[in-house]
């Protein structure tokens, strides 16, 4: 499903203006990246998008709908969200917390039917978190908690996917089986946008990259061509490497930090 | 039906029974127990059989007139306390949170003092005032938590419902410190001690339907404060609209509550430690964690009711008390072995 951004602004009340005249269109299929400084925008134009927030002006469409004409409800039928972190009030199984996904596609007091039970357990088996339904969600490493609210996203079928830098508490091997994981939902038909502070990672995982720097879209482009040493110096503001690996192939872009930027200048 | 709650809770489903059970025998306990003893046989006469089967006269009268009104109102009491209780440790996701956290409990008591003050011999003035104390109350934190974005902040509502309740209470200070008669000044003290004496039909008639549409109510939204434990944001994206949800269950909770108080004052304890206790034995599962609350919550208070009238008879003891005495050690008890993941 298409993500159409159109002439979007807005602003927190009584505060500037956090994003300026905005266009952008993710499709299914493509992981989207959004990468740019702290306070650029990025998780600002993710709540807009998922509905959390209301625009000041311009127009976001999900498929054909306007976001603000959907219900909450049809809404999480369509649409699911990852955070950095949730919180989580009550000791409730890992179990529970994914069938909480489900909450969009069931009546108020009915008990799972067959397809809940099948989206619940797929989600589950793609999360990798099926040996730890039975524990508590309070139980569980930070690692794995953030594959089971990927879990609880994944049983929402969604057609879209955002995640709001879902893998900054998580050890170097859980952001890419996690990341992992998220491309392969995209590669099953989901949009799929990310906001990613690991430059490299979102190399790595991502199809595309919006650059945002103070609330504007710079460049948007295949990821290739938008993570490159100079894009990237002049959104950050510091000078950035950028490579291939040649035993792996593996893309790396990493922020130089100023003192040797500047030897290797003199 | 294999679900993972019944895995890790193995009790719930004997508990809930139990609980079921525990309703009748709570009910005999009461009527038996008390300053005159009632033999069982007796007991089930005057609730079951009819006038002619000439069991004892007196016996029937002291059930029917005074125990069985007062173990009814403690019935009632009890689950709108504690469903009430679980319903705010839901929409708070803070299980510290009591049914009392809006300042419903200081707003009851100054208006109950207020009327005890005013007008002590008006007839139902003193529930009237209680309830509409209770409900003013919430409706000032509510007033103040909302911002110019028209979304009320949960931390806000928490913090307004600390200083609301603490000037009411102060108003209350100054009310029992005017009380110019000892009338006076007990019956403003056993109000809000908190007790089940003033219990006779016409309230349990009043009470009735309330506690039964609210706790319904309540149980109506189960799913959604599952929903809820993700957060605000969490459960806008699994489809619950969380301000909907936190204003209905606040007007609800408020006229559970506020009602509860205005016939047995400002019990403490119950909306508290029985969510809790439930929590404990049947899972965080709203949809089983409501009636399981309010079916401990009303065994609870007529329970800790007979304790009240047993203990130092046949003076009778604020059934406040007793709650306190046996809520509050358990509660530090959990807060010292579970720590923070209470």
């Amino acid at each position: 499903m298409h993500i159409t951004i159109e002439g979007l602004s807005f602003a927190y009340p009584a505060g500037p203006r956090a994003l300026h005249d905005i266009d952008l269109v993710a499709t299914g299929a493509e992981v989207l990246a959004l990468v740019g400084p702290n306070g650029s925008g990025k998780s600002t134009l993710l709540k807009l998008v998922s509905g959390i927030l209301r625009p000041t002006a311009g127009t976001i469409h999900l498929g054909r709908d306007a976001v603000g004409d959907l219900s909450v409800r049809r809404l999480a039928r369509r649409l699911a969200f990852v955070s950095q972190e949730r919180p989580l009030g009550f000791d409730f199984s890992v179990r529970e917390v994914v069938a909480m996904g489900r909450t969009a596609h069931r009546g108020r007091f009915s008990r799972e039917t067959e397809a809940d039970r099948r989206a619940i357990g797929e989600a589950m088996v793609a999360a990798d978190i099926e040996r730890l339904a039975d524990r508590s969600i309070r139980a569980v490493s930070g690692g794995e908690r953030q594959r089971v609210f990927l879990a609880t996203a994944l049983a929402q079928q969604p057609a879209i996917l955002l995640l709001d830098e879902p893998t900054n508490h998580l050890d170097p091997a859980h952001q890419v089986r996690f990341l992992t994981i998220v491309g392969g939902s995209a590669d099953a038909g989901m949009t799929v946008v990310m906001a990613m502070h690991d430059l490299t990672l979102a190399a790595q995982s991502t199809t595309r990259t919006a650059l945002l720097s103070r609330g504007r879209i710079v460049a948007v482009d295949r990821t290739d061509r938008a993570l490159t040493a100079e894009q990237l110096r002049s959104v950050f503001g510091i000078d950035i490497a950028a490579g291939t690996d040649n035993a792996s192939g593996v893309r790396y872009v990493v922020p130089i930090p100023p003192a040797l930027a500047n030897r290797g200048r003199t | 039906m294999a679900s993972p709650s019944t895995r890790r809770f193995p009790a719930r489903r004997t508990a809930v029974w139990l609980l079921i059970l525990l309703i009748p025998a709570s009910v005999l306990a009461g009527v038996v127990f008390g300053s005159v003893r009632i033999p069982i046989a007796d007991a089930l006469g005057a609730l079951f059989g009819s006038e002619a089967d000439g069991s004892s006269a007196p016996f029937r009268a002291i059930v029917t007139a005074i125990r069985l009104p007062r173990i009814l109102l403690g019935l009632l009491v009890g689950t709108a306390l504690a469903v009430s209780g679980a319903a705010m440790q839901g929409v708070f996701r803070n299980p510290l949170a009591s049914p009392y956290i809006l300042g419903i409990a200081g707003g009851a008591s100054a208006g109950a003092a207020l009327v005890i003050h005013l007008a002590p011999k008006v007839p139902y003035l003193l529930p009237l005032g209680a309830f509409v104390g209770g409900a003013v109350a919430v409706a000032i934190v509510y007033g103040l938590s909302r911002g110019r974005d028209r979304r009320t902040s949960i931390f806000t509502l928490i913090l307004s419902g600390v200083a609301v309740g603490a000037l009411f209470s102060a108003v209350t200070s100054l009310l029992i410190f005017l009380a110019s008669t000892g009338e006076r000044l007990s019956d403003i003290l056993f109000w809000i001690m908190g007790g089940l004496g003033r219990g006779d039909w016409l309230s349990v008639v009043v009470l009735a339907p309330i506690v039964a549409i609210g706790t319904g109510a309540v149980f109506f939204f189960a799913r959604d404060l599952n929903a809820m434990a993700t957060g605000e944001e969490g459960a806008f994206h699994l489809g619950v609209d969380p301000d909907i949800v936190s204003r209905w269950l606040l007007a609800i909770t408020t006229v559970l509550t506020s009602a509860a108080v205005a016939m047995a004052g400002t019990i403490g304890f119950v909306g508290l430690v029985i969510p809790h206790v439930m929590r404990l034995i049947v899972g965080p599962d709203h949809r089983v964690l409501i009636p399981a609350s309010a079916l401990a919550g009303a065994s609870f208070l007529v329970w800790s009711d007979l304790a009240a009238r047993m203990i130092a008879a046949p003076a009778e003891l604020p059934v406040g008390v007793i709650t306190a005495f046996l809520g509050a050690p358990f509660f530090l008890f959990l807060l010292k072995t579970r720590g923070r993941d209470l």
